[in-house]
């Protein structure tokens, strides 16, 4: 086995969670794996909780965790059952060219990490690197600044933090070795026009009373409400949420510029998409950054104000889209 | 201190680099991100006293060093 081993990263098209960054970047590899994103990864997804004590609403976009995606071989390994030492297992997972999803791991104890230091938080992310001549490894993460980036930790730090927690043996902890498949997926603008009519179908619910689609949007704005009032305490703030919005957003931009390259070759609706809704999200992403950094109660009117706004004007341009589409008769 | 020193102190201990002019980029030169430019404003308003309106709390609209400056101006003449 070498003594190094680096395996190539890139942007992933999501990163608000560890999952969906770990997805992106391992299927990379193989181009044609991203129309499976384009195809599917439409639907938003909420729970309700926060409306009755939680502090987060839990929003996700469905099925853009690796585990979801039929394109990414992977292997999953429950530490319990390692009789030897785990790093060499990641490093034997590696030299094989896996990158490694782990999960279970206390972020107190992993130098770089997140809450590194700070506190106990059994934690995920991905490793896709070794140098086992300084016995370290390279994480793909969210570092100390909450900022999603490659970083060095050493083998040992990760021992001691996938340890701590086997011993109090709250969470299993696991490793998952994944690597892209060679198939070729293509486009199916048909796939689209379903999902995207399905996006915007108003007030859908899925399981355990969760929210789903564009009525997500709407929640959100309950959300910032129950911010605002102080019923969800300041403190416990999710700040992911703009985030994933915005994530959302580009992916939709970007189905779209291919739809249009397709049957029309032009940007008609994308190019309003991109002006009023991505850059407008990005804008409130940043905005609502500024309220986590600095407790700016304030923001948060705006915030709710300028959401129903674009949420009404993503509803204008989808349903124009879908329109176009469907005299396609694709 | 001037406050065109104090707002190169500012962009220096966000970005860890010294800006050299005016017409350096905060992306590219300074190599600030997105989050890091949220934190600019605040940084500026706490050093200058002074409260950003809606109209102006879009950090991409900064793009370089002369723009900070632009933004500290507009202020700082606004209270006078």
């Amino acid at each position: 086995m070498k003594n190094t081993i680096y395996l190539p990263l890139s942007e992933p098209t999501f990163s608000t969670y560890h999952y969906q960054g770990t997805d992106g970047i391992v299927s990379a590899a193989n181009p044609y794996i991203h129309n499976f994103t384009l195809n599917r990864r439409i639907v938003l997804l909420c729970t309700q909780k926060f409306l009755t004590g939680f502090s987060s609403p839990e929003l996700t976009i469905c099925d853009t965790a690796f585990w979801a995606n039929p394109y990414v071989e992977q292997y999953s390994v429950d530490l319990h059952f390692i009789q030897e030492d785990p790093c060499q297992v990641i490093c034997q997972m590696l030299a094989e060219g896996y990158y490694v999803y782990f999960e279970g791991v206390d972020d107190f104890y992993v130098k770089g990490k997140s809450f590194y230091q700070q506190r106990h938080f059994s934690h995920d992310g991905m490793i896709h690197g070794f140098n086992s001549d300084v016995k370290m490894f390279n994480l793909y993460a969210y570092n100390q600044q909450w900022r999603y980036r490659s970083f060095e930790t050493p083998m040992a730090d990760f021992l001691r933090g996938l340890t701590a927690v086997q011993t109090q043996q709250t969470v299993p902890s696991r490793l998952v070795a994944l690597k892209a498949k060679p198939d070729l997926v293509a486009l199916e603008p048909k796939t689209i026009e379903n999902h995207i009519r399905y996006y915007l179908t108003p007030n859908l619910h899925g399981e355990n009373n969760s929210v789903m689609c564009i009525s997500v949007q709407t929640l959100m704005e309950d959300y910032l409400q129950l911010l605002e009032t102080g019923t969800i305490p300041y403190e416990k703030t999710d700040w992911r949420i703009f985030r994933l919005l915005w994530e959302h957003k580009k992916c939709m931009l970007e189905r779209m510029i291919a739809i249009e390259n397709l049957l029309w070759k032009n940007n008609k609706f994308s190019s309003p998409y991109n002006t009023d809704i991505v850059k407008e999200m990005n804008v409130l992403r940043l905005i609502y950054a500024r309220h986590t950094t600095k407790r700016e109660d304030a923001l948060l009117s705006l915030l709710q104000n300028r959401l129903q706004r674009l949420t009404i004007r993503e509803q204008e341009i989808l349903t124009d889209f879908l329109h176009a589409m469907e005299q396609e008769n694709l | 201190m001037k406050a065109k020193q104090i707002i190169y102190n500012i962009l220096e201990n966000i970005s860890g680099i010294p800006p050299e002019n005016e017409a350096d980029s905060l992306t590219e030169d300074l190599l600030l991100d997105s989050l890091n430019l949220v934190v600019l404003l605040l940084e500026l308003e706490a050093a200058f006293d002074f409260h950003l309106e809606e109209s102006d709390m879009n950090p991409l609209d900064l793009t370089t060093v002369q723009d900070v400056i632009h933004l500290v101006q507009k202020y700082r003449e606004a209270a006078l």
